[in-house]
Parts: structure tokens; C-alpha cells; sequence
């Protein structure tokens, strides 16, 4: 730096001492022709402007001192010294002296023009940078909607080269965002066209903001595809637990199942074998046997019946059982339970003592318990103005008693006393086997389940679990 | 019709206990039906003589406490449980409870009207048609240490796995084991294995001497 501005000056002072020279020499040349010597300081002049102006003080000075040195040797070759060729020379170099502090002044002012913009770059390349490290894309929009600036982000986002989109509108982009703009919008999905004319769910900001005095638009685009995809992963997930759920239903129905069975199969194998007794004594009751005949056909049927109700279910392989967290499990499980029911207006509250915590079960079990009984409470607050959902954990009879609590109708008193039998529905859809798969589910954990109606309205499903600790309990 | 033969069946289906009294009623025998065993035992001062024949999961007082029920107050009736939710444990609950016999649904003619007759036989006849105490006793003492602990498992009302675990072998063996002791003890229905091991039951607390290889 130090060295460039030395080698400047040398070139400067090189530069203007030729010129007066080269001047001098001039005037050496004219002087004859116009046999006067009054234009001699006017031709040594340009050698010092230049010096003055291109090195400032310096080379300006050193160019003064030689023109003047020059011009007065000159001045005394042609005439005999004078008092006006003296007055002459002074005043000549006093006006070299002042343009040369004219020039320095200037190349002082020049420099700091110059320092000023190197800041200025500086400081728009640390914006731009900071600009681009956002993750969200960055589109700065003039009032007619044309792109005036394209992020790095951007760039990477839709596919676009920050040339190209500069001056494109932004409908050409962002369809939706057509003119005149939209203004003051913030987080609302839409799509945006990509460069290699794909489209993609975009998360949209808009605000305002002016510069130089002229208003702008600026728009922030997120991807949304990450967030679909984790959206979609959490809908499969759910997809899967509820498939999980049927297959483990269908494991743990198996004892209420050969029940439901083998009752028809009793009845239709008692009145065969009652009929072909009558049959055999030959005691001529042929009505009897008709009657006992059509009876074994109806159950004949009920079987068929329930084999039907069951033809979707699959078997499944045993559960594990093992040491569990429950408010894990419980919260683990609400996170599934819930999706999808936020824009219901449901108001969900848990109230879990982490004192009772650990629990021996079979995680998916349990959950599926939950499950079934958050979605059943879920339902049964979709004709209701105020729903409240809450989750409670806490210790009863030194056991670790989970409830699930709803502000909905209530259960009718025709099917309060058979909510955990099969096949008891009041739902359009379903088998009524879910509550009863509960029941299964938590006796097999030497656990109880049972429904209370609240005070208030709506019903408190409860169960218990055997505690593996309960801290602080009997206390 | 046979005297002082009134079976009362309980049982929550009513198809179920229809088609029972009808099978008892073509069989020879008067059958009464009622949907619960508090139905029945509203009326149990009217009722002399007779067996009981009762279902386990009914609504109300279930199968089982109808049973420990009616040994207290009135231990000569004899009562059959029929359950379509059969498994060991359930019958060695039961056995030990004080019922006469255990009975799978569905069930053929035979072991509900050979149970139903066997029943309604009274004292002395009763333990004429059972093994006698000192050959249940013959018959165990041949049994194999593993045998006997799988008996022993079995009588506790434990299930093939919880067995399986304890004795550290696989489930399927101890199912071995199960048929290797039916054939054994000359037992055909698994309720009289049981009862037959209840009745044996200090003999089998104790392993034998010496323990044999198996």
C-alpha cells in the first residue's frame, strides 16, 4: 500500500518534471518566432498542474520549485535580470505553491471518496452474505411487482438464476402473489413455479419496506415440502399404529372371540344332539325337534354373523411386556392421538404425577388403550359447544390409574352397563369391539377399567396399571 | 322321567341355556334355566335337590363366586361349570372352588349328561364312580420329577408359558409333558386330572427320592 502510494508519487513527479521541461523546452523553441517572453511561465504551468493534481503536494512542489528555477533562468538568458522579472517569478511560484495545495486538497478528497466506498462495498458484501446464510428465500419486489432482488436462498429454493429473475414479475413465480401484490400476509401456503417449471408448497411472509425514499415489497418463501413430508411421515405413522392396533386387537380379542363363538356353536351342538335323542326314543315329538331344528339355524347364523364382523381382522404376534414410562407413553401416545383433532376447538389438558411413573406393560398395549379411548372421547365431543379433554395420571389404591376425561353427552344408561362387552356400539362405524379390547388389554396387565359419568357432564374413563414405584405414595 | 333329577342351568345367552334344557329335556331329565346366578339363588329355598350347571362370565355375580357361594351354604349340590373361555388356570380356579367338573363349550352329549348323571348321584355313589384316593396315589408315584412339576404347575393354576419359564424349557415340551400325564394318570377330560392331582395334592408338594433322570 505504503509502497504503491512511494511508486505513485516518483510517477507523478517524473511525470510533472518532464512536462515543465518538455515546457521549457517549448518556450526555447517559440520564443524566437514570437520574440517575446511573456507567455513563458504559461507553457512551464501544465508540468506543475499535473504534478499537483496527480501526486498532490510533493510532486506538485518539486514540479513549482524546477518551473521556477527554470522560467527564472530563462527569464535571465533572454534579458538582464530585472525587478519585474523577480516580481514575475514570485508571483509564479506562489501560484504554483497554491495549485499544488489546491491539487494535494483534492487528492485528499478523492481518497476519502474512495475509502468511503471500499466501506460501503464492505458493508453491502456483509449484508448480502448474512442475506444469503438465511435459510428462508428472500424476494425484494418494486411496487409494480417486479423482482428487484433474488436471494441465494432463493436461487437454490426455486431454481431460478438471480439474473434471469431480476426484472421478472413475480406472478411468473408465485402465481398467487399476481398484481398488485399482497401486502402484510404472513405464513400462508402456497406454491411457487421453479425454474425447471416444477412446483413446490411454499410457506409465504410479505411485508413492506421502502429504500431511497421508494416503497418495496419483501417476501420470504419457505419450503414447505420438508413439512408435508413430516406431516405425511406422522399420518403414516398414525396409519401404522392404528393398523398395529387392529392386528393387536384382533390377538387380544382372540379369548372374547372364541367366547362369542362358542356360545352359538353350544347352543347349535345342544339342540342336534337333543334332536337326534328324539329323534332316536322315536317318541314321535316332531315338533319338538322343528322348533329345535330352526333354533339351531338362527345360531347357526349368529356365528356367521360374527365371523363376518371379524373377516377385516388379522393375527398378530405377542406383545412385550416391560418397563415403561407412562407419562412418556401417555405423552408419546397424545402426539399421535391428537393430530389432526387441533382444529376441532378441542382444549386438551394433561395433569400427569410424575410421582407414578413406571409401570410394567406392553408399551403398544397401553397405548393402543389410549388410543382408544382419546379418539373415543374425541367423538364423543363432536355435537358438543364446549370440549375439554383431559389426560390424568395419578396414583389410586397403589396402583398408577390413567383417565381420560370428556365434556361430551354422556353415555346413555341403556349402554352404560354393557360399554365393555363386544359388539356394543353406538357408532355407525366400527364393531363395538374397541372399549372391550380395552377391558381385555388391561386385565391381561392385572389392571381395571371402568366409566364414570362427571358432575358436570361427559364421562371419565378410567383404568389402573400395577405400579413398578410410586414415589411419595401412602404418604 | 328319572326322580329328583331337576338340572338348573345358569347361563347369560339364552340360547345357550334353551338349547342345554332342551338336550336335558330330550335326555330325560327336567332342566330349569335362569339368565343369572342371582336369579338363581332367589330361589335356591325352594330348590331340594338337583345339580347346578353354570356358565363363568355372566353379568352380576360370575360363575365362579356361585360357586365358593354355594359350597358354603349349601355344599351337597353339585355343580358343573361350562365356560367357553377354558383354560387351565380357569379349571383348577374352579376345581378348587368346589365344582363337581369343568366343561368346554361346545361340549358333546356324552360329558354333559355322563357329568350331569354323575352329579346326580348322591354321596357314597358319588365317589364309587371316581379314583379312588390310594390308585391316584399309585399313579403319581410313577410320574417322572419333570411330570410331577408340571403337574405341580398346573395345579397352581399357572399357564404353559409361566410353567415353561419357570421350569427354564420351551412351552411346547411342557404340552408334552401335559399329554405324557393324561395318559399317565388315565385321565380323559383335564378336570379330572386336576382333580385327581388335588386330591394327591401333598404328595406332589414334595419331590420323590430319588429324582429321576428325564
Amino acid at each position: 500500500m505504503v509502497r504503491a502510494r512511494h511508486r505513485h508519487l516518483v510517477t507523478a513527479s517524473l511525470a510533472a518534471l518532464g512536462l515543465v521541461i518538455l515546457g521549457a523546452l517549448s518556450r526555447c523553441l517559440i520564443s524566437p518566432l514570437l520574440g517575446s517572453t511573456r507567455t513563458l511561465f504559461l507553457l512551464l504551468l501544465p508540468g506543475v498542474l499535473v504534478g499537483a493534481v496527480t501526486g498532490g503536494l510533493l510532486p506538485g512542489l518539486v514540479a513549482a520549485i524546477l518551473a521556477s528555477a527554470l522560467g527564472s533562468l530563462l527569464l535571465a538568458y533572454d534579458g538582464a535580470p530585472s525587478i519585474e522579472n523577480w516580481v514575475e517569478t514570485l508571483l509564479f511560484a506562489t501560484l504554483c505553491v497554491l495549485i499544488t495545495c489546491g491539487g494535494e486538497w483534492l487528492l485528499r478528497a478523492r481518497r476519502r471518496t474512495a475509502a468511503m466506498a471500499q466501506r460501503i462495498l464492505e458493508r453491502e458484501t456483509h449484508l448480502r452474505s448474512i442475506l444469503d446464510a438465511v435459510p428462508d428465500a428472500i424476494i425484494i419486489l418494486d411496487e409494480q411487482g417486479i423482482v428487484r432482488s433474488f436471494s441465494h436462498a432463493a436461487e437454490t429454493l426455486l431454481r431460478w438464476n438471480a439474473m434471469e429473475a431480476i426484472g421478472v414479475n413475480i406472478a411468473a413465480i408465485v402465481p398467487e402473489l399476481g398484481a398488485p401484490p399482497v401486502l402484510d400476509r404472513q405464513g400462508f401456503a402456497s406454491t411457487a413455479r421453479r425454474g425447471d417449471e416444477t412446483t413446490i408448497p411454499v410457506d409465504l411472509s410479505i411485508g413492506r419496506l421502502s429504500s431511497g425514499g421508494r416503497p418495496f415489497v419483501i417476501v420470504f418463501l419457505r419450503d414447505l415440502t420438508e413439512r408435508e413430508e413430516a406431516d405425511r411421515r406422522m399420518r403414516q405413522l398414525q396409519a401404522e399404529v392404528t393398523h398395529i392396533s387392529r392386528l393387536s386387537a384382533m390377538g387380544e380379542m382372540a379369548a372374547t372371540l372364541a367366547h362369542e363363538l362358542n356360545q352359538p356353536l353350544t347352543a347349535i351342538t345342544n339342540f342336534l344332539n337333543g334332536s337326534r335323542r328324539l329323534l332316536q326314543t322315536g317318541s314321535g315329538q316332531n315338533e319338538r325337534v322343528q322348533e329345535a331344528m330352526d333354533k339351531a339355524v338362527a345360531q347357526a347364523l349368529r356365528a356367521g354373523q360374527i365371523i363376518r364382523s371379524l373377516r377385516e381382522f388379522v393375527s398378530r404376534g405377542e406383545g412385550d411386556l416391560g418397563l415403561q414410562s407412562l407419562t412418556a407413553l401417555v405423552e408419546e401416545m397424545a402426539v399421535l392421538a391428537l393430530v389432526g383433532i387441533a382444529e376441532r376447538g378441542i382444549n386438551v389438558s394433561f395433569r400427569l404425577d410424575s410421582n407414578v411413573d413406571q409401570v410394567i406393560a406392553d408399551k403398544i398395549q397401553i397405548q393402543q388403550v389410549l388410543l382408544n379411548l382419546i379418539r373415543n372421547a374425541v367423538e364423543a365431543m363432536e355435537d358438543c359447544d364446549e370440549r375439554r379433554l383431559v389426560v390424568a395420571i395419578d396414583a389410586f389404591e397403589g396402583m398408577a390409574r390413567i383417565s381420560v376425561t370428556d365434556s361430551g353427552a354422556g353415555v346413555s344408561p341403556e349402554i352404560a352397563g354393557k360399554l365393555f362387552e363386544p359388539f356394543s356400539t353406538t357408532k355407525d362405524h366400527g364393531m363395538g369391539v374397541g372399549l372391550s379390547i380395552c377391558r381385555t388389554i388391561v386385565e391381561a396387565h392385572g389392571g381395571r377399567i371402568w366409566a364414570q359419568p362427571e358432575p358436570e357432564g361427559g364421562t371419565c374413563f378410567l383404568f389402573t396399571l400395577p405400579c413398578a414405584r410410586i414415589e411419595g405414595f401412602g404418604e | 322321567m328319572k326322580p329328583d333329577c331337576i338340572v338348573h342351568v345358569i347361563d347369560d345367552d339364552e340360547a345357550v341355556r334353551e338349547s342345554l334344557a332342551f338336550l336335558l329335556l330330550a335326555s330325560g331329565y327336567t332342566a330349569r334355566t335362569y339368565s343369572s346366578a342371582d336369579e338363581f339363588l332367589s330361589i335356591l329355598d325352594q330348590i331340594a335337590h338337583g345339580c347346578v350347571v353354570t356358565d363363568i362370565r355372566m353379568p352380576g355375580m360370575d360363575g365362579l363366586d356361585l360357586v365358593s357361594h354355594l359350597q358354603d351354604i349349601r355344599p351337597v349340590l353339585p355343580v358343573i361349570v361350562i365356560t367357553g373361555h377354558a383354560d387351565v388356570p380357569l379349571a383348577v380356579q374352579a376345581m378348587k372352588a368346589g365344582a363337581r367338573d369343568f366343561i368346554e363349550k361346545p361340549f358333546d352329549d356324552h360329558s354333559i349328561l355322563e357329568a350331569v348323571a354323575s352329579a346326580l348321584q348322591s354321596g357314597d355313589e358319588i365317589s364309587a364312580g371316581r379314583t379312588p384316593a390310594h390308585v391316584v396315589r399309585q399313579r403319581i408315584a410313577v410320574l417322572t420329577n419333570r411330570e410331577r412339576q408340571v403337574l405341580r404347575g398346573l395345579v397352581d393354576g399357572q399357564s404353559n408359558k409361566a410353567i415353561a419359564r419357570e421350569l427354564e424349557i420351551s412351552p411346547r415340551t411342557i404340552e408334552i409333558y401335559r399329554a405324557n400325564l393324561m395318559t399317565k394318570m388315565d385321565a380323559r377330560t383335564l378336570s379330572e386330572l386336576v382333580r385327581m392331582a388335588l386330591v394327591a395334592g401333598e404328595q406332589l408338594a414334595y419331590p420323590s427320592t430319588p429324582p429321576s433322570l428325564t
